[in-house]
């Protein structure tokens, strides 16, 4: 056989590879289409937990999402390496004061797991100590479909996603836009 | 002349380029070296990894597509950049670092975009290899370590082959391609 003949087949065989896994991959994106849509306003808020990380950096007891019924909560999620998440932290913190007092919680979910959550905890006891910390393995963020961060979510009191921000934009949009929403929740 | 029948009839497709890398790489590199196949590989490797991350990552597409439908354009392409990152980002290391590489080997007859070409080539299998593994892993079988090991090797061994290309060049012939 040429080298033509053979390079031509070679060519073909990875041809028919792509398409196998276009048709395999594709298919179960087809067939998993609604799962893959991400968190959006008016859906109800996914139900998770999460362990909380203490003040000395250990995990304690778990938070789960159910308990905050009656209460609009902000969720963040995000990771130390993260600039723009941490950037964003004082607008969380400013929330927190700001309406701690009329029933808003603000929850910032580390994503990257018990190894970091020492590291979080510096961070967040520095940028925004009002705000309750939790780690995620991966759960959470997999239910919230986060693929990129910060990812920010406002729920009203009935557990209803009424807010979604990917990003930071700007810190000043992000305050305003956040103070918008929460106001026009209570 | 039956040389350069053998060169036009595999330099004419993209699926007997990329087949050639695999099957013929000497005849590959030879191709990928001379003046009529100058700048096909690049095009060709930068082809193939679209063609990969379409394959391989069909649920950030989903996800992508639901977020425009949404009106988060922008979210959506950042998405998209984001998970193609993990494919792409040692393919494209590797393809900068071996031009470079290959250049600082090849001395005198050094031609950084022929080089660059030559890489291209030499990268083809790691690629393939992936996606076969991919296809494999699909089926419920666990070779990660044994397609890196191959992928990596067979890569190796091409750009082997590339630095003796390189190094076969004619003296004139890479004054006038930097010219």
């Amino acid at each position: 056989m040429s080298e033509e003949t053979r390079s031509l087949r070679a060519g073909w065989a990875i041809f028919a590879i792509l398409g196998a896994l276009l048709l395999i991959n594709g298919g179960a994106a087809v067939e998993d289409c609604q799962s893959l849509r991400p968190v959006h306003e008016g859906e109800e808020a996914p139900e998770f937990s999460a362990p909380r990380i203490k003040a000395n950096g250990s995990l304690g007891r778990e938070f789960s999402i159910s308990e905050t019924r009656g209460q609009v909560v902000v969720i963040d999620f995000w990771a130390t390496w993260c600039g723009p998440c941490e950037a964003s932290m004082p607008v969380l913190e400013g929330i927190a004061t700001a309406y701690g007092d009329r029933g808003v919680r603000v929850i910032s979910v580390n994503t990257e797991g018990p190894g970091a959550a020492q590291r979080a905890r510096r961070m967040t006891d520095r940028l925004a100590p009002s705000v309750e910390l939790l780690s995620d393995t991966g759960v959470a963020s997999a239910l919230y479909k986060v693929n990129t961060i910060p990812h920010m979510l406002i729920v009203d009191r009935a557990g209803t996603v009424r807010w979604v921000h990917r990003g930071l934009g700007s810190v000043g949009s992000l305050r305003r836009d956040l103070s918008q929403a929460i106001k026009a929740l209570l | 002349m039956a040389v350069a029948r053998k060169n036009s009839a595999v330099l004419g497709r993209w699926s007997t380029r990329i087949g050639a890398a695999l099957v013929a790489p000497v005849l590959a590199l030879r191709i990928s070296d001379s003046p009529a196949g100058r700048g096909c590989s690049s095009s060709d490797i930068t082809l193939l990894l679209l063609l990969a991350v379409v394959a391989l990552k069909t649920e950030l597409f989903a996800t992508a597509g639901w977020m425009l439908r949404d009106g988060d354009y922008s979210e959506a392409l950042t998405v998209l950049m984001v998970g193609s990152r993990e494919l792409l980002i040692m393919p494209i290391i590797l393809l900068l670092g071996g031009s470079v590489l290959l250049s600082l080997l090849a001395g005198r007859r050094r031609s950084l975009a022929r080089d660059f070409d030559l890489v291209c080539v030499a990268l083809t299998p790691l690629v393939v290899v992936e996606l076969v593994h991919a296809l494999i892993a699909l089926a419920g079988v666990d070779v990660h370590f044994a397609s890196v090991i191959v992928g990596y090797t067979w890569s190796a061994a091409l750009l082997l082959l590339a630095l003796g290309q390189a190094r076969q060049r004619p003296l004139e012939a890479t004054k006038a391609a930097s010219v």
